[in-house]
């Protein structure tokens, strides 16, 4: 029996995945729990193993490309089947809409423009949704590039041009007709050849997720920022005690492990602040898990610490260094960074005194920690000099008034100026 | 504001700039008592003295010569030869005089001269004094070709050749002497290198020059009301070629009409038209069609002349092959 093995979603807020590379051939027999692929998502890197045995006939999913999730990537067969045992029909997409339109509406009509082309090579084997081509496809420079910048299969469109060539106009009436048909094509930039030169990133993986999630983050969340100086006196002071004691065990807390656990109690203290905004109601949640923000070489992500308020300082800060190495190896898995409820982002050691930070939807609110500084301060009228920090909180205005922020962050500032509250 | 003729907005120029600048001076054949072939410096002769409008012997070498010979010695003369089919005579003064001496010298010898001239059929003039030839002289670095259509550009380009530091040939047009236009009252200039759009359009684009530019323009409004919207431009300098203003309609219209009234083979149009290719393949909905003079030796027949030259219809039917 021919079973169709489909890119499987592996996050919440996974659209789309590449392989990076095909683990196996096609004839390979595979037994279940081989790993077969390995493929970039929205956040990480994961080689993805079978869950079923069979022959793999024939692969369809292309390195390198993105695919959507649910697509077809590949047949898996007994042993005895033969390629050409695998039924005719055509590409499933994403979208159920899609695939009955194009068998509506004849085979011959070029896929909508704002899927990506993932349509395999065609072969004898696996009939295609292409229409065989004959003689050449008389097309104007102008409307090729159009094409190309649009992404448009422009096989099928007739052309009116002088000589019944395909000409701009014949191009923007394809996508007019489209447009009509379903939400606007996505516009990657072709190669128009008087253009200024310059290298060219693909936005792939993890890049397009962050720059879609942030740009939403704005859109929806009016944001206010929130910003407090603390003491960190005491907090130093605990820091090398803890650190001087565990030393011989190889234990060494940071400041960012202490305001973890600050605001965790915090958290439970404020639950607004712990929320999310679903379906017009705020969700309180029921469990505090905390975000620590980690960059990489070629972005970001956000390893969650579950149950923060219930760890005690060593113990989060043990999983945050094992968590922060396994995403810079691209290691992480999806359940290791998904869930969090409040996200702390930490640029300290870059010496930024001060920043602003984008929440990460759905949570309602981040605190962007900037540097310890050495600082004048008044005290009874005489300057001292004191560890200070600057913290700044963004909200989701929709959710977090100014004044619950405030209490908030006073509330942070308290456990850190006197951390054995904490305790 | 005020309306003048073509040869009248010529004459404008050169007392402006000879009043402005004591080293302008005048030469050429008939330029003095006669007052110029076609009248342009009609009235100089009495005005400025035979010290600076001179009348010369019929002989194009000494014209273009002695022309390059005064600039280098820091002259600013404007020397007229009678009709563009003459260059041939003088063409070592002007390809290798004129347009080599500053670079051969390092820069240390310019040669400020504009040397007038005019060229084009509408006379039944025969083969000799009919033709276009300002191709010939695009293939010369160091050679500026300008090519006024209009009585206003006449006077703004002719001012900026004279105060230009490079030699500038300066073609006119027989047929366009009598054209009227309006200029402003006080002094300006239009700079060398930059083309104009004559009328803007947003289906096709005619590029056109000299004479060929009026009928250009005739073709566009025939064929704005037949729905056809032309964007004429007129390069105005055909050496340094003004790219920018002709691509930026390219890559409006995406089509190209190249109008000239030279012969079609070795011609400006097959110049412009690979600029466009180069510049700009991937803007092009439609191959580029060049409309110009038949590969033939103008006929004297008043009947044949205007068919070995396009015509407004060869335009119009040009523009429609492009848009359907």
């Amino acid at each position: 029996m021919i079973k169709e093995l489909k890119l499987p979603k592996m996050s919440d807020t996974m659209d789309t995945g590449q392989i990076t590379k095909w683990l196996v051939k096609e004839g390979d027999f595979i037994k279940k729990g081989d790993p077969i692929f390995e493929m970039q998502t929205d956040k990480v890197n994961l080689e993805v193993e079978a869950l079923e045995e069979g022959v793999l006939l024939k692969i369809v999913g292309k390195e390198g490309e993105d695919i959507p999730v649910g697509q077809v990537i590949a047949y898996l067969g007994d042993e005895g089947d033969k390629v050409s045992d695998i039924p005719a029909q055509p590409q499933e997409g994403q979208e159920k809409k899609q695939e009955t339109e194009a068998k509506t509406e004849d085979v011959q009509m070029p896929k909508p423009s704002s899927a990506p082309d993932i349509q395999p090579e065609p072969t004898p084997d696996i009939p295609s949704m292409e229409k065989p081509k004959g003689d050449r496809i008389f097309i104007s420079p102008r409307a090729r590039a159009l094409a190309q910048r649009e992404k448009v299969d422009y096989s099928a469109i007739k052309g009116t041009g002088p000589m019944g060539e395909i000409i701009e106009r014949d191009i923007k009436e394809y996508l007019a007709k489209s447009a009509l048909q379903q939400p606007a094509p996505s516009k990657e930039q072709a190669v128009p050849s008087t253009a200024a030169q310059g290298q060219r990133i693909e936005m792939t993986g993890m890049r397009k997720v962050i720059a879609e999630r942030m740009l939403a983050s704005v859109a929806a969340a009016p944001h206010i920022y929130l910003t407090a100086d603390i003491d960190m006196t005491q907090c130093r002071d605990m820091r090398t005690k803890i650190n001087d004691s565990l030393a011989d065990k190889g234990i060494k807390i940071s400041y960012n492990d202490i305001i973890i656990k600050a605001c965790a109690l915090a958290l439970k203290e404020y639950p607004y602040i712990n929320s999310t905004l679903k379906d017009g109601a705020i969700i309180l949640q029921d469990r505090i898990n905390i975000g620590v923000a980690v960059s990489l070489a070629d972005g970001l992500i956000v390893p969650v610490v579950r149950d923060t308020d219930k760890k005690t300082i060593v113990e989060i800060s043990k999983e945050i260094k094992e968590l922060a190495g396994k995403a810079r190896e691209g290691k992480l898995m999806p359940d290791e960074f998904s869930g969090g409820t409040f996200t702390v982002s930490n640029l300290g050691m870059f010496d930024i005194t001060q920043f602003t930070a984008i929440i990460n939807q759905p949570e309602s609110a981040i605190l962007a920690v900037g540097a310890i500084k050495d600082t004048f301060v008044p005290v009874d009228g005489r300057p001292v000099v004191k560890p200070m920090m600057k913290v700044t909180l963004s909200c989701d205005h929709r959710v977090i008034d100014g004044a619950v922020g405030a209490q908030f962050l006073k509330f942070v500032k308290s456990m850190l100026e006197n951390p054995l509250l904490m305790l | 504001m005020r309306e003048v003729r073509y040869w009248q907005a010529l004459n404008e120029a050169l007392r402006e700039e000879l009043d402005r600048d004591p080293d302008v001076f005048v030469m050429g054949e008939d330029v003095g008592i006669y007052g110029g072939a076609y009248g342009v410096t009609k009235g100089l002769y009495e005005d400025y003295g035979e010290e600076r409008i001179r009348d010369t012997a019929i002989s194009e070498q000494v014209i273009v010569g002695a022309a390059v010979g005064a600039a280098m010695t820091g002259m600013r003369p404007v020397a007229e030869i009678m009709y563009v089919d003459f260059l041939g005579v003088a063409m070592d003064q002007i390809f290798n005089q004129a347009a080599k001496i500053r670079y051969m010298f390092g820069g240390k010898a310019k040669v400020p001269m504009t040397l007038r001239t005019q060229g084009g059929t509408g006379r039944g003039l025969a083969a000799q004094h009919s033709q276009s030839l300002e191709s010939w002289f695009l293939h010369v670095p160091g050679l500026k070709v300008v090519m006024p259509s209009t009585p206003y550009d006449a006077k703004g380009l002719l001012k900026a050749a004279i105060r230009d530091d490079n030699p500038v040939l300066f073609i006119e047009h027989k047929m366009l002497y009598g054209t009227k236009g309006m200029i402003p009252d006080g002094e300006y200039i239009v700079p060398l290198g930059l083309a104009d759009v004559k009328r803007p359009g947003s289906d096709v684009t005619v590029v056109a020059h000299s004479r060929m530019l009026l009928y250009a323009l005739e073709a566009a409004e025939t064929l704005e009301k037949e729905g056809i919207s032309v964007e004429v431009i007129d390069p105005r300098t055909l050496a340094p070629l003004d790219m920018d203003t002709i691509m930026t309609s390219v890559k409006k219209t995406g089509r190209v009409v190249l109008v000239e009234e030279g012969c079609k083979t070795g011609g400006v149009g097959g110049e412009i038209a690979t600029r466009i290719m180069e510049e700009g393949f991937y803007y092009l909905d439609a191959p580029i069609i060049r409309v110009a003079a038949k590969d033939v030796p103008i006929p004297m027949s008043p009947a044949l002349e205007p068919l070995a030259v396009p015509s407004v219809q060869e335009i119009i039917d040009a523009v429609k092959k492009l848009y359907v």
